[in-house]
């Protein structure tokens, strides 16, 4: 039996479309990410981690390699799927702007994230008509249950959930990305820098939302983040990347702790 | 009085127009120009249904919006890897090429001389829909059935992935939706309803040729949903109820035939630049496009 989620085979990327004359972003990059833990990305901006992102969530091509993912029944080539596919064979993805649907309600930004997908065609829509209500009562209460594990009973989410999105907080809107993530059965989650530019309160509260998914949950997180106390507090293992290669994997102290690291992030 | 129903069945020929084209361009916020091609489209293969295939009305009324949903498909297609402006272009490309062919293919549509003594369609083979009262109970049920069904889309698990389709199409492809199908499925709802209108009007005038089906209707199409509004019912509705009012109006202010008409024209304008200054999700509408 496997133990990872995720294994990087001989990961090349070049930098343009030109795959002669570019530099390399990624040259044959090898990296193995175990189940069930939270992995913590870290690496300077430029680093290639959001591109690595991009190019595991099939939204970007690269030149050669593979990325093996086991969602525990059998192992599958990523590269060989579109992006629309990874969700059914949960993988999920927050990325570093929000992509909230801010002119939509709260509670519709939950639903659309949902495992179920009847009714979301015309035929449907307007011939099962008792059947899809049915089906979106289940929804609503799935939203509901998520939001009650995550941020309690009487959450804000769940109080209004029939505000528009765009009424929220750029923090709380991060929160309602990982809430909407959780409306599916994810065993992959890839969040890209989830605690950028949210108020410390809010950061404490996504920090305790990721521990609580991979523990409760059994999830596998991986987690790109520049703030160091986010890795300590979440992630179990930490992995360096400089310039395209990994330039360290270790637990979050040793990585915090690593000359190399400490001076690409804080210059001594 | 007949003047009054007139009015009314023209309404409801623009109600099932701007209620149609909503689910694409306030739905899913895909501007197009090509919306009169659709309705021209319908309205000649409702006229081929009727006469060379002698089919009557409902049967008609079928083949019209399948003909079109399919037309539809070829500009889906092509556009669906363009986006914004490069969209609106394709549409316009469409608009004019489905212009040209209805001018050009005389052996078919007869070209400029267009085709008169359009029959009126049969329901069941026993009751013909002719007259105006008649055609008044028939357009009232068709827009009434048009807002029905768009109601229900709109507000359906169906409408709020078009509705995230046209906020953020990366965010909705990760949460696993595809947006291929989506934008086609889209396209060809929306171009079969306009057929309805398409029929209503070759039926009901019983003469259709090119220019009724022009750049210039698709712009009037276009106005009238930004007018009332997109994104929900009310706005086509209201926009459509506006823009055939507009003229009516301004022949009871006594302004001669040859200046009324331009001044039509100076009215929408001035209007469109005052809603999108000051209210650009349109009279009635809730969402502005982007």
């Amino acid at each position: 039996m496997s133990k990872y989620i995720l294994k990087i085979n001989d990961l090349t990327k070049s930098f343009t479309s030109d795959k002669d004359k570019s530099p390399l972003l990624f040259d044959s990059l090898t990296i193995e990410f175990p189940a069930g833990a939270v992995i913590g990305l870290m690496g300077t901006n430029g680093a290639g981690k959001t591109t690595l992102f991009n190019i595991i969530s099939r939204l970007v091509d690269c030149d050669k390699g593979n990325i093996w993912y086991d969602n525990g029944d059998k192992q599958i080539d990523l590269l060989k799927l579109k992006a629309n596919v990874l969700k059914g064979i949960g993988i999920g993805r927050l990325f570093q702007d929000n992509h909230i649907f801010a002119d939509m309600t709260i509670l519709d930004n939950l639903l659309i994230g949902g495992e179920d997908s009847f009714g979301e065609t015309p035929f449907i829509t307007l011939f099962k008509r008792k059947k899809h209500k049915e089906k979106e009562k289940i929804r609503v209460a799935k939203a509901k249950m998520i939001l009650t594990e995550l941020f309690g009973k009487d959450n804000y989410f769940w109080q209004n959930r029939n505000n528009y999105a765009s009424e929220l907080s750029y923090g709380q809107q991060r929160l309602l990305g990982i809430a909407r993530l959780l409306m599916s059965d994810h065993k992959l989650l890839l969040l890209d820098e989830p605690t950028a530019g949210v108020h410390p309160e809010i950061r404490e509260m996504i920090c305790e939302v990721i521990r609580k998914i991979n523990t409760s949950k059994g999830v596998s997180i991986i987690i790109i983040e520049h703030n160091f106390k986010v890795i300590e507090v979440t992630a179990d293992e930490c992995c360096f990347i400089d310039q395209g290669e990994i330039a360290a994997v270790g637990p979050p102290e040793d990585i915090i702790g690593n000359p190399i690291v400490r001076k690409k992030y804080i210059g001594i | 009085m007949n003047y009054f129903f007139h009015i009314i069945i023209m309404i409801n020929i623009y109600i099932v127009l701007t209620v149609s084209s909503n689910l694409l361009v306030g739905m899913t916020n895909l501007l197009s120009l090509g919306q009169a091609a659709f309705y021209g489209i319908g309205a000649y293969f409702s006229v081929l249904a009727l006469t060379t295939l002698n089919l009557p009305l409902i049967p008609s009324l079928i083949v019209a919006m399948l003909a079109t949903g399919v037309f539809s498909l070829l500009l889906a297609l092509t556009s669906l890897r363009l986006k914004n402006d490069y969209f609106v272009l394709s549409t316009l490309g469409f608009q004019i090429i489905t212009f040209s062919v209805l001018y050009n293919w005389i052996s078919v549509t007869k070209g400029p001389y267009g085709i008169p003594g359009i029959p009126a369609p049969k329901l069941l083979g026993i009751f013909q829909v002719s007259g105006i009262i008649p055609f008044l109970i028939f357009s009232t049920v068709m827009s009434l059935f048009t807002i029905f069904i768009f109601y229900y889309l709109i507000n359906s698990p169906f409408g709020r992935l078009l509705k995230a389709m046209r906020e953020d199409e990366l965010a909705l492809i990760t949460l696993g939706k595809n947006i291929t199908s989506l934008k086609i499925q889209t396209f060809a709802i929306s171009s079969s309803f306009i057929a309805i209108a398409g029929f209503l009007y070759a039926t009901y005038v019983t003469y259709i040729d090119p220019s009724s089906f022009n750049l210039d209707e698709s712009i009037f199409i276009l106005s009238a949903l930004l007018i009332g509004g997109l994104g929900n019912i009310k706005g086509p509705v209201v926009g459509s109820i506006f823009v055939i009012l507009l003229p009516e109006i301004l022949r009871f202010v006594g302004l001669p035939d040859s200046i009324a008409a331009n001044m039509r024209q100076i009215i929408y304008g001035l209007i469109l630049i005052i809603l999108m200054r000051f209210k650009p999700e349109g009279l009635a509408g809730n969402y502005r496009i982007k």
